[in-house]
């Protein structure tokens, strides 16, 4: 059932069945909170002594017997769509940092351009915003993530291309592709890593 | 300790800064230290106060630019009173602030702290 039908319905239900208490106790009955006991009009107590307590009590079990599933939904659905919206973040951040391998790789061995480095530049600004956003997000939803390892790798993989990259000299071969394909892979596996945190908690 | 001054790199300066040096393109980390930070931040601890630099709105930089300009103050400052008391010194007094990406700081903090000699 679509969760605001749900919540339109029992505000609906809840109202009316709190009308209809206070309709009873208001216009039938007398509360006499003194003696603790429930008069009628003709203010004699009636037969069944029915404690306030006890109404109280009745209307306290009746909401959470409705309220308790809804909440529980209400949780579970907020924390199903957080790790949702982690798990796309990182496969994003996936997505994103093949892309600028992709791009070192069309530019071996050749004269690197400046539009070329802006655009790396640009691509590691959206890949950081991505890592940003899931490295903020997961120790909200598990507490012992090491916040500080994905930040290093990432700024491991971050370093190794943007700090010789603005050289007018630098020419990306062989040699230095690989070595950033180490420090891409470990940045990736623990992306990876956080997939299974943020699915498993 | 309060923030009396500030710089928005996006503002101030860039908002697309380059590498290390001059070599490296006009909006360099050198000429942001020289021109910007190292002035700015020896009257903040002159005048006993906190430099709030702002990240916010910059796009794109990459690890040179920190390194030239925060990395390079951290090791200039090394160099005279020791690596630690430089640290604690520029952390003392230089805010660093990001609300688009909070992780500029963070790299930033760390090449502060462990300046890499280029």
């Amino acid at each position: 059932m679509n969760l605001n039908i749900f919540k339109y319905w029992f505000s609906i239900i809840t109202f009316i069945i709190g009308f209809v208490l206070a309709f009873l106790l208001i216009h039938y009955f007398n509360v006499n909170l003194e003696k603790g006991v429930l008069t009628n009009e003709s203010n004699n107590i009636i037969d069944i002594k029915i404690r306030l307590g006890e109404i109280i009590t009745w209307f306290f079990w009746i909401t959470l017997y409705f309220g308790t599933p809804f909440f529980l939904k209400r949780f579970v659905d907020d924390e199903r769509e957080v790790k949702k919206m982690i798990i796309e973040e990182v496969n994003l951040a996936i997505k994103q940092s093949d892309l600028i391998a992709g791009e070192i790789y069309n530019l071996i061995d050749k004269a690197i351009e400046e539009k070329e480095k802006k655009s790396i530049l640009t691509q590691f600004e959206i890949l950081e915003r991505y890592v940003s956003y899931v490295n903020e997000q997961i120790p909200k939803i598990h507490k012992s993530w090491a916040k500080t390892e994905l930040e290093n790798r990432y700024f491991k993989y971050k370093d190794i291309i943007t700090s010789p990259i603005t050289s007018p000299i630098f020419i990306i071969d062989q040699q230095f592709y690989s070595r950033q394909l180490v420090d891409l892979k470990n940045f990736q596996q623990y992306l990876k890593d956080a997939k299974i945190t943020v699915m498993r908690s | 300790m309060e923030i009396k001054d500030k710089i928005l790199i996006a503002k101030d300066f860039t908002d697309m800064p380059v590498g290390r040096d001059k070599l490296e393109g006009d909006f360099n980390g050198e000429l942001f230290l020289i021109k910007y930070l190292f002035p700015k931040f020896l009257k903040a601890v002159n005048d006993k106060y906190i430099l709030q630099v702002d990240f916010t709105g910059i796009y794109g930089y990459p690890s040179s630019f920190i390194s030239g300009s925060f990395g390079n103050l951290s090791l200039y400052l090394g160099k005279v009173m020791g690596q630690l008391e430089a640290t604690n010194l520029i952390l003392k007094h230089l805010s660093l602030k990001s609300d688009d990406n909070p992780l500029r700081s963070t790299q930033t903090i760390n090449e502060i702290k462990n300046p890499k000699i280029k």
